[in-house]
């Protein structure tokens, strides 16, 4: 590691703030990305799901 | 005609959504890998720049965005002339679900861009060419999205997107160029973006890392959105009911 | 039915077009009042000291110009969509890409070329130096008609829609921008006493590119639009 410390690591000669933030907004994102694509996945499996009972409760007939 | 088999399998959602599945692990894997690795190595592992210190550190998430938000564009672009010639629904999928991708690379790549800004320059803002093409790119995006959502009707809605998306990627080497040419004019001549003769090589390395890493996992992001989209378009189908009651 | 040639029925579309904004003045009035108005804003609004204006001008009055053009682009294909003349259009055994042309050409005549014609009164008012005044009315002139085409793609996009006039300009806003740096950048070297032809000869070209490819996407996009 080219920093000292991990104390050094944070600081990063006063750009800490700037370079974390940078990172820590990115993974969010990118986290945000992942996420979203789950819930739409979810979703569409629910839907289909109930279109599945449908279509059983319809055969029933 | 065999030649054209494998276009229209392709083409088949039910054998996408299959093929798709067992490819997620490849893309998803060696994406956060090198995502992260190439974070952990920049961050830490790289001495710091001699004229920015350590803010540069930022390229490192800054660069992949803009490159693959770029791309992603591009790609969309040609799923909306697959879509416009050969009426392939898959193609619009992609095309639909590639846009919000990259529209928050667009915006991640602008962020990370304002923050490296300010202990670089002291500013903010600065109207670099470079910044002021993600920015119109992220424009471009903004109007895909929009203009998708004004429709009621899907088939409509593709069908109109593709045209703009077509439109604009046309656009973009023109927007990229005269902006480039426009910051040439009025260029102070101190100033001046970190150009790629600057970069150490041992500054470069980590950068091809999270490059690949963010073009893995935009792929494997795109078909986890792509997937989605076909399951609720095809809910209707045995195969899908099958699946999801399977599970 | 009379059998009629491309060119004729070219010319007939634009005649109809041209009587159509003559009698509804405000067709191509408001854009030209939207144009000087917005454009007094900006003394207003920055201050009246005439070397900072001089120093803007060039910028101020390709930028509003491109609003005004923005704005009266809004309207070109929606009367015909609304009484089904496009409809008519569309499926008439003509190919689309000179309709569109004529279409848009008119559309420019009555909103473009007046708007270009007026710069030299609003050059004057926001203190443009005059060695500006002829290369702002050529680059308007070319620029204009550049961004009728452009917007004529956006118009035919939304044309279908509610609320279509603030979509229209998230899309075509970007798509402008080239034309907007070109165009200013020929008058500020006019200005300057540098080279003006370059930046003239690329507004020129783009001219040509959109003449050669935008009907095709306005022809798609109409058929889009009319289809829905």
């Amino acid at each position: 590691m080219v920093f000292a410390n991990l104390q050094q690591l944070w600081q990063m000669d006063g750009h800490g703030p700037y370079v974390w933030f940078s990172f820590a907004s990115s993974a969010i994102v990118l986290c945000a990305l992942v996420f979203e694509s789950r819930r739409r996945g979810r979703n569409a499996r629910a839907l289909a799901a109930a279109a599945a009972r449908r279509r059983q409760a319809e055969n029933q007939f | 005609m065999a030649n054209w088999q494998w276009f229209h399998k392709w083409g088949s959602p039910r054998w996408f959504y299959q093929f798709s599945g067992r490819l997620l692990p490849w893309l998803a894997i060696p994406a956060l890998l090198l995502l992260v690795g190439g974070c952990v190595w920049g961050l830490a592992f790289v001495p710091a720049d001699f004229k920015q210190g350590n803010s540069f550190r930022i390229i490192y998430i800054h660069v992949p965005a803009a490159a693959v938000a770029m791309g992603g564009y591009m790609l969309m672009a040609t799923a909306a002339a697959v879509h416009l010639i050969w009426r392939m629904k898959l193609a619009a999928i992609v095309m639909k679900s590639a846009a919000p991708i990259g529209a928050a690379l667009t915006f991640l790549a602008l962020l990370t861009g304002a923050v490296w800004g300010k202990p670089t320059w002291g500013t903010w803002w600065v109207w670099d060419a470079r910044i002021t093409s993600v920015l119109i790119l992220f424009f471009l995006y903004l109007g895909l999205i929009a203009l998708h959502q004004a429709f009621e009707n899907r088939d409509a809605a593709a069908r109109a997107c593709a045209v703009l998306a077509i439109v604009g990627a046309v656009n973009i080497p023109i927007i990229y160029w005269s902006v480039e040419w426009w910051y040439s004019l009025h260029q102070p001549a101190s100033i001046k973006f970190v150009g790629e003769s600057t970069i150490h090589p041992t500054m470069l390395r980590p950068l091809m890392a999270t490059l690949s890493g963010m073009y893995l996992f935009f792929g494997w992001v795109l078909l986890l959105f792509v997937r989605a989209e076909i399951i609720e378009r095809e809910k209707n189908t045995r195969w899908v009911q099958a699946l999801v009651s399977g599970k | 039915m009379i059998p009629m040639g491309t060119g004729a029925v070219m010319f007939a579309v634009l005649r109809r077009d041209l009587q159509a904004a003559l009698r509804r003045g405000s067709e191509w009035s408001n854009p030209l009042l939207f144009f000087l108005m917005v454009c007094s804003l900006f003394p207003l609004g920055i201050g009246p000291e005439r070397q900072q204006l001089a120093v803007l001008a060039p910028g101020i009055i390709w930028v509003v110009a491109l609003l005004a053009s923005m704005m009266a682009t809004d309207g070109l294909f929606r009367g015909d969509y609304d009484d089904a003349t496009l409809e008519q259009l569309l499926l008439s055994p003509l190919p689309l890409y000179p309709l569109v042309l004529a279409k848009t050409f008119g559309h420019w005549l009555v909103s473009g070329l007046p708007l270009s014609l007026l710069s030299p009164l609003l050059a004057t008012i926001l203190q443009l130096p005059s060695e500006g005044l002829v290369v702002l009315m050529v680059s308007l002139l070319l620029g204009t008609a550049v961004l009728s085409f452009i917007g004529a793609i956006g118009a035919a996009l939304t044309v279908g829609l509610r609320k279509g006039g603030l979509l229209l300009s998230l899309i075509v806003l970007p798509l402008y921008i080239p034309v907007l740096i070109f165009g200013s950048a020929a008058v500020k070297s006019a200005i300057d006493g540098m080279a003006y032809l370059p930046p003239l000869a690329v507004l020129a070209a783009l001219l040509m590119t959109a003449l050669a490819l935008a009907p095709l996407a306005i022809g798609g996009a109409l058929r889009i639009s009319v289809d829905q």
